[in-house]
């Protein structure tokens, strides 16, 4: 594994998944594994990290997310074109269409990281549907899952009919979760190869 | 070149005039030889070849509004973008209305091609920007023609409201008109005969078009009296799909109802058998970048009144090939379809010359020359 391609939402301290994203970029680059994160939230000065913000407003989150992840496509295909990566980490619905689009174009295995679904989340707005589409077509295409909390496994196990081989379930309070992401790394890149 | 064409509508699928313009976009780039792929909205994921043009259909999912609709709709034709550019690589993608914007943009970043925009119309003129909705919309166009390379737009007089609204470079706004398909026309309309559509002592009018604000018809039920005072032998033949009940009630609440039939939306030969039928046909139109139905009228040489807005004031030479009416003005109308049904010998005269004018001008070979000469300075400045 020479490089990973992190898409997060946000990358900071202030909130779990960017306390997730900040803690995994940061031990991945401990081993000596080049990390290039791209985020559409991040106050972190670092070269291997890009912003990608959508230049045009939107009405409502899901919007704002679709066209965020224009930016977030074209940032990983630059990163792609000058570095080349190994592998996408996805995190989320808020980054899996720049995950799925970019691992179609790149024909690299895309790893696919699930804190909750929309149905762990209630289900609750009008976007609900839509968002949880994008989930599930997350969950299709990516080669694994990896959720951070039961209720999460369940929902995708169950309202997403993901396979039990395609999610693993790694604990990001029990010590060394990051090992394990990266284990999952391995075996991603290991399949694409004899793919 | 490898052209990738993005339109939310595609015929057999077809609602305004867009799918017609990508179809017929579509032959005339193939037929000049070049490779011409469409991405286009289908209930589920196909695939089929015509005259050498590649449709490729892909569904969306359910979304609570049109927008959030055309998000997730754009996020499939990225994908299936990406796996036409692994067989062919594309050169230029040719994208049509806000609906295609964000797929589009999608496209243009992930792939690094260079982009065209068609703006056809604009949500400012079809409804207003009045909610976060219509806003939304609006800045959808904007981003359009922020991202475009080259933007396309259909009328001179709209060519100057897209430099106003979104302020693009002004050398990045090229004017094309619409064209038209007179083999097409003349093939759907070759065993059209009057007599199955009206009795011989009748003068149809007829109107094409969407029934909404932006169409007009509310101007032209307040003309049909006026027309029938000078002409009681006429009746008025709408076809269009729309708000169809409002203006059968307002029909109804002037009197008219016996003289205004309302068909509903109805299949390209009938609309195109009904021009070629009609004394006159009348497009009252509030707001128009283009107006196809000038066309479709002069194929079939028939004349037609027109509100004197958008493409209307080039596509209808007043006194020539038809007439012009003050935008939103009953009066207006009422005289000037009573001024053609008048004098028979005039109208078929203005529709022959309609007609001449769609011949020389509005060719789609002629269209389509212009259109890849806009595609070589996007690719040519990328």
């Amino acid at each position: 594994m020479e490089r990973v391609l992190l898409l997060c939402n946000e990358l900071s301290e202030q909130n779990p998944t960017g306390r997730h994203c900040t803690y995994l970029k940061n031990y991945l680059s401990e081993k000596g594994i080049d990390t290039e994160t791209v985020s559409f939230s991040t106050n972190q000065q670092d070269k291997n990290v890009h912003s990608a913000r959508p230049i045009v407003g939107a009405n409502n989150p899901f919007n704002w997310a679709m066209l965020a992840n224009n930016e977030m496509k074209m940032q990983g295909r630059e990163i792609h074109e000058k570095k080349g990566f190994d592998l996408i980490h996805a995190h989320d619905w808020i980054t899996a269409p720049a995950g799925m689009a970019l691992s179609k174009l790149t024909e690299k295995p895309l790893i696919f990281t699930l804190h909750s679904t929309e149905n762990n989340r209630g289900f609750s707005n009008q976007h609900s549907q839509v968002v949880s589409s994008i989930e599930w077509w997350a969950t299709f295409e990516a080669r694994k899952v990896i959720v951070d909390n039961l209720d999460a496994y369940n929902s995708v196990k169950y309202d997403l009919n993901l396979p039990e081989h395609k999610v693993r379930l790694i604990d990001p309070m029990q010590f060394g979760w990051q090992e394990k992401v990266l284990e999952e790394y391995q075996k991603a890149k290991k399949q694409a190869v004899k793919a | 070149m490898n052209v990738l064409l993005l339109t939310w509508e595609f015929p057999p699928n077809k609602v305004g005039g867009i799918g017609s313009h990508c179809y017929d976009l579509s032959r005339e780039l193939t037929s000049m030889g070049h490779e011409v792929d469409v991405i286009t909205y289908g209930e589920q994921e196909s695939e089929e070849e015509t005259d050498g043009v590649r449709v490729h259909r892909v569904p969306s999912t359910w979304a609570p509004d049109t927008i959030s609709w055309a998000m997730f709709l754009g996020h499939r034709m990225e994908k299936k973008a990406i796996e036409i550019n692994k067989e062919r690589k594309i050169e230029v993608l040719h994208a049509h209305d806000w609906m295609t914007v964000p797929g589009a943009v999608g496209i243009k970043k992930m792939l690094g091609v260079p982009m065209a925009f068609t703006i056809h119309s604009t949500e400012a003129g079809r409804n207003g920007v009045y909610s976060e909705y219509s806003r939304m919309i609006n800045d959808l166009e904007w981003y359009g023609t922020y991202e475009a390379n080259e933007i396309i737009t259909v009328g001179r007089d709209f060519s100057e409201e897209i430099k106003s609204r979104f302020h693009p470079p002004a050398e990045k706004v090229h004017y094309i008109p619409n064209g038209m398909d007179l083999k097409r026309y003349d093939e759907a309309t070759r065993n059209t005969k009057r007599s199955d559509y009206a009795g011989d002592w009748e003068k149809i009018v007829f109107f094409a078009g969407r029934m909404v604000r932006q169409k007009g018809v509310e101007h032209l039920i307040d003309a049909v009296p006026n027309v029938l005072k000078e002409h009681r032998d006429a009746k008025f033949v709408l076809a269009g799909g729309g708000n169809l009940d409002e203006y059968r009630a307002i029909a109804a609440h002037k009197g008219v109802s016996d003289k205004t039939y309302f068909l509903g939306q109805v299949d390209e030969q009938m609309i195109f058998s009904l021009f070629k039928i009609a004394d006159v046909s009348v497009a009252p139109s509030v707001y128009e970048p283009f107006g196809i139905v000038a066309l479709e009228s002069f194929a079939g040489e028939t004349p037609m009144v027109a509100s004197s807005v958008g493409g209307f004031k080039e596509t209808v030479k007043h006194e020539w090939s038809g007439l012009h009416t003050y935008p939103a003005n009953s009066q207006s109308i009422a005289d000037q379809l009573n001024r053609v049904l008048s004098d028979e010998k005039w109208g078929s005269w203005m529709g022959r010359n309609g007609r001449k004018d769609t011949e020389e001008n509005y060719r789609w070979d002629k269209i389509a020359a212009y259109t890849t000469g806009v595609y070589g300075r996007a690719m040519e400045l990328w």
